[in-house]
C-alpha cells in the first residue's frame, strides 16, 4: 500500500520485513525465516538480548521453532534502552506510567527504520480491520485523545494521527484541548457530520469513552451517525473487568451513536510493539464471512499464551501471559512478554487484563503489601 | 461431601439452617451453612452461655487432656474423615499432598499436653487459677484468671491445620470459640470440632465453625456485640477494618501478615556443615511454600567465611531440588505464579544488566528460585519458594538494611556464635522481630512462643485478685 519507494533501510533485513508487511499475506515459512534472522541480528547488536538468550539457552544457530526465540519482558523496557541503533537516533515512546511515578515508565526506542515499519504496519492493519471499505467509503476521524503535539511520547496518539492523515476526510483530528476532552467541539463536529451525511470514525481510549458516555446520558444526548460510521476503542478499562466494560461500551456505541455492534472494534496497542491487534468484525463484514473471535494477528505477527513461570506455550483456553512476536519491531526487541493475562483459541486471542499483585493466601506478607505499607516509623 | 461448618450438638436455631454447596478446585464438594444475622446472633448467645456454664466447670487439666487427645487423633491419622479432610485441604490450599500432611503433622506435634502445660505455666504461672482462686506467687493474695465467655476467631487461610490453634487458645482459657473460616481453607476447623465432639460432649457445646465472606458488616456486627475477645489473622487492611468495628471493651488480638529472614555468620559457615545448613534452610524456605509469616525471604550471608556465596547458593539449590521430591511445591494461582515469575524476571534482568545478581536455579526446570542478590536495600521477593541470598560484610549491618520495613518482621533464623547471637537478637527485637531460632526450625514454633510478640493465652484473660487481708494470707 504505502511502502515509501524513496526510503533506504539501514538494515537490508528490515527492507525484507517491510515488503512482507506491505504484501500483507499469510506466509508462515517466510515469517519463520525473517524472525530467525531478526533474532540473530538482535543477538548480535543488542547486548541485553544476547545475555537474555544465554539465560534461555538460545543460540543464533537455532532454527525452526520461532516460539523458542527469547522474549524480552516489558519490565526490561523500564530499565534500559534497547535498539540496534544508538538511542540518540531513536524516537522514544513511553508507557503512561502508573502511580509509582515517572521512573516506572517503560520506554520503547524506535529507530528511523522502526518508524517506517511501524507506519507500514499501522496502514496495512487499519486498511484491513478498520477501513476495509476504503476508499469507497471515506469517514471523518474524530479522535478522543490528546494530539501528538500535546503528547508526543504516546504511541497511541502517533498511530491515530497517522490514521487521520491516511484515511480521514479533511477536518479529521483530535478532540482534546488543554482541559482534556472538548465535549462542545465534539458535539458540534458530530452534529455537522449528521447534517451533511458524512460518516464518522470515532476513535479513543476505552476508558475515556466511559466518561464521555456519562456526559451523554447526563445531557440526554443521542446521535444517529450516518451510514458507514464506525467506532474504535483502544486499550482496556481501569479498575474494571475488561469483558464487562467492553460489553457496556459496545452497547453504548449502539444506543448513543447508532453504531452497530459489527462496526465496533477494539484495538490492542502496546508501546513496545509497532503493530496493533484488532477485532475482526469490520473485516468480516467486508469479506462477507463470520467474524473470528478475539484479537487478530496480522501475518507478520504471532501471539502465544505462555505459562508465566516456565514460559512454555499453553493450550487453547488456558490462561497465561501474552507473548507477542512482531516483525515490525525491526530494531528493538520483537518478541515481548507482556504483563497481560489472556487466552487464545484457533480464531484469535483475548486479553483478560493486567496481571496484578496477589494477596497472600497464607500469612506471609507479599511484596505488594510490603511496598504499599512500607515501614512503621523506621 | 465434607461439611465446612460445625454447630454445637445442643444448639437449636429458631429458623431452619439452609445449606449451600461449594466446589473445591479438584471437583470435590464442601457443604456450608448459609449464615444469616439471626443464626449468627443465636449461635453467639448460645456459645457465650456454654462458655460460662459448661467450660468454666471443666478442670483445666481435663481440657488439656481433651486437646491432647485431639492432637493424637490427627497424628495417628485415626480421625474417620482423615483422608477426606487431607485431600480436601490439599485441593483448597493448592499445597501438595505431602506438604499438607507435613503441615498438619507439625502443627499437631506442637499441640501436645506437654507444650500446653508449659505455655500455661509460662504465661499464667499456676494454671489452677483458671479453675478457681489460687494463692498468688508472693503468698499474700489469691488470684483468679477468667477467660472470655466467647472468643471470635477470624481464621488463617492457607496453612493446613493451623486453624485449630485458635480453638486451642480459646479453650485453654476456658472460652467458647467461634471460628470464621477463610474461604481458602474452610475445612479443617470443622473437622477439628468434630474431633473434639468425639472426645468430649461438653467441650463440643463450646465450639463452632462457619464460613461467610469476611468483612460482611451486618453479619459481623452480630458477633462483635457478643464476643468478649477477637483473634484475627489477615492483611493489614483486614486487621484495620476489624479493629475499627470492634468496641473498646473487647480484647482484640490481630495477627497481620509478616515476613521472615535468615542470617548466617562467617564464623559458622564451613564446608563440613554446608550440606546440613543448606538442608535446614531449604526446609525453612519450602515449608508452606513460603506462604507463612515465619517463612524466610532473604538469607543474609556474611562475607569472609570459608564458603563463598556461589557455593552456598549451589548447595541450597541442591537441597531444594532434593526436598522437592519429598515435599513438592503445590499449585499456585495464576496471580501467584505471575508474582513468582516477576521475581525471576527481576533477577534475570538485573543479572543481564550487570547488576550484582546471579541465578542459581533454572527457570522452567526448578520449582524454586535461588539468586544471589547484592543490590541494596534488599528487595523482597515473592512467595512460592523464591529465596535471595544477600551477601553482607557484617551481620550487624542487617538491621540497618531492613530498617525501612520495621514492624513487618516475625521470624529470624540466626547461625553464629552465642555471644553475637544475643547481641544481634537485641537489635532484631527492636526491629520488631519476635522469634529467633536455629535454621531448620523456622516453620515449627512452640506454643511457648509469643506469637507477634504477644502472650497467646494471657492476652485473653482477665484477672481478679483478693488481697489486703493480712489475716488470710501468711507470707
Amino acid at each position: 500500500v504505502t511502502l515509501p519507494v524513496d526510503y533506504r533501510f539501514k538494515e537490508p533485513l528490515l527492507k525484507e520485513i517491510a515488503e512482507f508487511i506491505d504484501e500483507g499475506q499469510e506466509d508462515p515459512e517466510r515469517l519463520t525465516d525473517l524472525a530467525t534472522r531478526l533474532a540473530r541480528l538482535h543477538h548480535k547488536r543488542i547486548q541485553i538480548y544476547r545475555r537474555l538468550a544465554e539465560l534461555r539457552d538460545w543460540t543464533p544457530d537455532m532454527e525452526g521453532d520461532i516460539a523458542a526465540i527469547p522474549a524480552v519482558p516489558t519490565e526490561a523496557f523500564k530499565r534500559t534502552s534497547m535498539n540496534i541503533t544508538p538511542p540518540q537516533k531513536c524516537t522514544v515512546f513511553s508507557t503512561s506510567g502508573t502511580s509509582k511515578g515517572e521512573d516506572n515508565r517503560g520506554r520503547a526506542y524506535y529507530s528511523p527504520d522502526d518508524m517506517v515499519l511501524m507506519d507500514l504496519a499501522i496502514d496495512v492493519n487499519a486498511r484491513r480491520y478498520l477501513f476495509p471499505d476504503y476508499p469507497e467509503v471515506k469517514t471523518k476521524l474524530l479522535v478522543l485523545a490528546p494530539s501528538p503535539e500535546m503528547a508526543p511520547q504516546m504511541v497511541m496518539t502517533y498511530g491515530m494521527n497517522r490514521l487521520c492523515k491516511n484515511f480521514g476526510l479533511p477536518g479529521s483530528g483530535f478532540m482534546f484541548g488543554p482541559q482534556g476532552l472538548d465535549v462542545k467541539r465534539l458535539f458540534s463536529e458530530l452534529e455537522k457530520c449528521c447534517m451533511n451525511d458524512v460518516p464518522v470514525t470515532i476513535v479513543g481510549a476505552s476508558f475515556g469513552f466511559v466518561h464521555l458516555f456519562e456526559a451523554f446520558r447526563k445531557n440526554k444526548t443521542v446521535f444517529e451517525l450516518p451510514r458507514g460510521s464506525r467506532a474504535m476503542d483502544a486499550g482496556g478499562f481501569k479498575g474494571r473487568s475488561r469483558e464487562i466494560g467492553r460489553e457496556e461500551l459496545v452497547k453504548s456505541f449502539g444506543e448513543l451513536f447508532g453504531v452497530e455492534r459489527d462496526r465496533c472494534v477494539n484495538l490492542l496497542g502496546l508501546t513496545e510493539h509497532a503493530s496493533q491487534y484488532y477485532d475482526d468484525p469490520l473485516a468480516a463484514l467486508q469479506e462477507k464471512r463470520p467474524a473470528r473471535e478475539g484479537k487478530q494477528n496480522p501475518p507478520w505477527t504471532r501471539t502465544w499464551v505462555v505459562h508465566p513461570e516456565t514460559l512454555q506455550s499453553l493450550d487453547y483456553g488456558d490462561t497465561g501471559l501474552l507473548l507477542h512476536l512482531d516483525l515490525a519491531n525491526g530494531g528493538h526487541p520483537f518478541m515481548v512478554l507482556t504483563d497481560d493475562l489472556g487466552l487464545a483459541n484457533e480464531q484469535g486471542f483475548r486479553v483478560l487484563g493486567r496481571a496484578g499483585g496477589s494477596e497472600s493466601r497464607g500469612c506471609s506478607l507479599t511484596v505488594d503489601e510490603l511496598m504499599s505499607s512500607k515501614g512503621k516509623g523506621a | 461431601m465434607l461439611d465446612g461448618f460445625y454447630f454445637p450438638p445442643g444448639f437449636t436455631p429458631s429458623e431452619p439452617v439452609e445449606w449451600v454447596t461449594d466446589s473445591l478446585p479438584d471437583g470435590g464438594q464442601i457443604r456450608q451453612a448459609n449464615v444469616t444475622p439471626v443464626l449468627l446472633g443465636e449461635l453467639c448467645s448460645y456459645l457465650s452461655r456454654t462458655g460460662r456454664d459448661i467450660l468454666r466447670r471443666i478442670p483445666i487439666r481435663r481440657i488439656i487432656e481433651i486437646l491432647d487427645l485431639a492432637a493424637e487423633e490427627w497424628l495417628t491419622e485415626r480421625a474417620p474423615d482423615f483422608h477426606e479432610v487431607i485431600s480436601g485441604m490439599q485441593s483448597a490450599t493448592g499445597l501438595s499432598l505431602p506438604m499438607t500432611r507435613e503441615s498438619l503433622r507439625k502443627e499437631q506435634l506442637s499441640s501436645r499436653a506437654e507444650q500446653m502445660c508449659q505455655a500455661l505455666a509460662n504465661e499464667l504461672g499456676d494454671p489452677g487459677m483458671l479453675d478457681g482462686f489460687v494463692t498468688r506467687s508472693d503468698g499474700c493474695a489469691a488470684v483468679r484468671a477468667l477467660g472470655p465467655a466467647l472468643t471470635f476467631c477470624v481464621l488463617p487461610g492457607n496453612i493446613p491445620g493451623l486453624s485449630h490453634l485458635s480453638f486451642m487458645r480459646s479453650l485453654l482459657v476456658k472460652s467458647s470459640c467461634l471460628g470464621k473460616t477463610a474461604s481458602g481453607e474452610a475445612i479443617y476447623a470443622a473437622a477439628y470440632c468434630r474431633t473434639l465432639e468425639r472426645i468430649d460432649a461438653g467441650v463440643a457445646e463450646c465450639v463452632a465453625a462457619l464460613n461467610w465472606p469476611g468483612g460482611n458488616v451486618t453479619l459481623e456486627a452480630e458477633v462483635f456485640k457478643r464476643a468478649e475477645a477477637v483473634i484475627a489473622y489477615g492483611t493489614a487492611a483486614t486487621c484495620e477494618d476489624i479493629a475499627r468495628r470492634v468496641d473498646s471493651e473487647t480484647r482484640v488480638i490481630l495477627h497481620g501478615h509478616k515476613l521472615g529472614f535468615a542470617m548466617i555468620g562467617s564464623d559458622s559457615l564451613n564446608d563440613e556443615h554446608l550440606a546440613d545448613l543448606a538442608e535446614n534452610l531449604a526446609y525453612d524456605v519450602a515449608m508452606f511454600d513460603q506462604q507463612a509469616c515465619l517463612s524466610p525471604h532473604w538469607i543474609f550471608l556474611e562475607n569472609g567465611g570459608s564458603v563463598v556465596p556461589e557455593k552456598f547458593a549451589e548447595a541450597l539449590a541442591d537441597a531444594l531440588r532434593t526436598l522437592e521430591k519429598k515435599l513438592p511445591r503445590g499449585e499456585a494461582t495464576t496471580e501467584e505464579t505471575v508474582a513468582f515469575s516477576r521475581t525471576w524476571e527481576d533477577a534475570e534482568l538485573a543479572s543481564t544488566l550487570g547488576e550484582p545478581v546471579s541465578l542459581h536455579s533454572q527457570r522452567g526446570v526448578d520449582k524454586f528460585l535461588v539468586a544471589i542478590d547484592g543490590r541494596m536495600p534488599p528487595r523482597p521477593g515473592s512467595q512460592g519458594r523464591a529465596i535471595r541470598i544477600v551477601p553482607v560484610d557484617k551481620l550487624e549491618d542487617v538491621p540497618g538494611l531492613l530498617a525501612d520495613y520495621k514492624g513487618y518482621f516475625q521470624n529470624a533464623a540466626i547461625l553464629t556464635n552465642k555471644e553475637r547471637l544475643f547481641e544481634l537478637a537485641e537489635t532484631l527485637a527492636d526491629l520488631g522481630v519476635c522469634r529467633i531460632c536455629e535454621p531448620g526450625r523456622m516453620a515449627t514454633p512452640t506454643m511457648m512462643w509469643h506469637h507477634d510478640g504477644l502472650p497467646c493465652l494471657e492476652a485473653l484473660v482477665r484477672y481478679c485478685d483478693i488481697e489486703g487481708y493480712d489475716s488470710l494470707f501468711k507470707k
